[in-house]
């Protein structure tokens, strides 16, 4: 079994990885836009949708970037190196533990309301927006120097037809309405981008009260990028055949709908929607029936399991000590 | 065998990765990225 060529599960320390998971996306709220490197820290391009039009912004956005090179029409060689490293070692974990935008979707998730579940095949919808309105339109709306799209882009001039002018909720959230607060002049130019965005945010944070991680699922292009990341990482599900008794609580407690039973077999690992959030892990109720590996160093058992190890641990202290 | 092979995958795809964050930065993406934090529009 894996827990006993592993290290020490998180699980041992920590009985409740939602309050760890929570704790790390707030670091990561304010690391990513905490000011605290901004004048230099945009060149670096985490994989998660965070504005950096907002003035707190710390790190740059990849779907600002990659609409920013598909307008540049080149190829954008450093954000595929950081997506395709971030993607082979712990793949959508950053989307499960460090997107801001994520932190707010499970808050809002948290208000008490009727919730239901997507159709699967709303999954769809955001690889239509990652090619068309991130890298297909801007790139041939584009044409033209470095200079002359540069230009277009500075100066947010007419015909910006792109996810970020749009659609994007994260860059509403966190810039526009702010900018809508602070800035007069704001108010004043308000066009019906403007207000196709807050119309869209709105639909968003009612889409995110209602279903967990909605937006991850149906609008996120980062997320269509992203898809399958967790199939190929390092970090990665195990599921014990011989512990798990297909209760179903892994496939209740995931929020993207990523871990399904056949009809005929245990739990399938992660598919294309997994976020590495690692709920499954905490939801399962069979001592190590699932557990989340780095390599073959397991982080993360289901809690019988941990509750499991840490008698063990126990009595081998009890006996070291007597 | 299976294993070893999916670790040498896996190090062969990071290794590649690094390399193209190199190449990236080499070329001067990493300004590019920077330069484009007003690619934002809401009005």
């Amino acid at each position: 079994m894996g827990s006993s060529r592993g290290g020490s599960p998180i699980a041992m320390r920590s009985h409740n990885p939602w309050t760890a998971r929570l704790k790390v996306q707030l670091v990561a709220l304010v690391a990513f836009n905490g000011y605290l490197w901004a004048p230099w820290g945009r060149f670096v391009c985490v994989p998660v949708l965070n504005c950096y039009a907002c003035s707190l912004a710390t790190t740059a956005c990849p779907i600002g970037t990659i609409t920013a090179f598909a307008i540049f029409q080149q190829v954008p060689f450093y954000l595929i190196g950081v997506l395709g490293l971030a993607g082979a070692s712990v793949g959508r974990a950053f989307c499960g533990w460090g997107c801001p935008f994520g932190l707010v979707q499970d808050l809002l998730y948290r208000i008490p309301a009727r919730k239901w579940r997507l159709p699967r095949g709303a999954n769809a919808l955001k690889y239509a927006l990652l090619l068309l309105l991130v890298v297909t339109i801007p790139f041939l709306l584009a044409g033209g120097s470095q200079e002359d799209a540069s230009d277009r882009i500075v100066r947010q001039s007419t015909g910006a037809v792109d996810y970020c002018a749009l659609v994007c909720p994260a860059g509403t959230l966190e810039a526009g309405l702010p900018s809508l607060v602070i800035n007069k002049a704001v108010r004043q130019d308000m066009s019906w981008k403007s207000w196709l965005k807050l119309s869209v945010l709105v639909m968003v944070i009612g889409l995110s009260i209602v279903s967990r991680r909605g937006f991850c699922r149906t609008l996120c292009p980062l997320g269509a990028l992203m898809a399958g990341a967790s199939r190929v990482s390092v970090l990665r599900l195990e599921t014990d055949r011989r512990q798990c008794t297909q209760c179903g609580a892994c496939v209740a407690a995931c929020p993207t709908r990523a871990r399904q039973v056949p009809a005929n077999g245990r739990p399938k690992e992660a598919t294309a929607e997994c976020l590495s959030c690692l709920d499954c892990v905490v939801a399962c109720p069979e001592p190590a029936a699932l557990c989340a590996k780095m390599g073959t160093r397991t982080l993360m058992m289901s809690r019988g399991g941990a509750a499991a190890a840490s008698t063990a641990e126990q009595r081998t202290a009890n006996a070291s000590q007597a | 065998m299976r294993l070893r092979l999916r670790v040498v995958l896996l190090f062969l795809l990071l290794a590649a990765c690094v390399g193209l964050i190199a190449y990236g930065i080499y070329q001067g993406d990493a300004l590019l990225v920077k330069d484009n934090a007003a690619a934002f529009c809401f009005t």
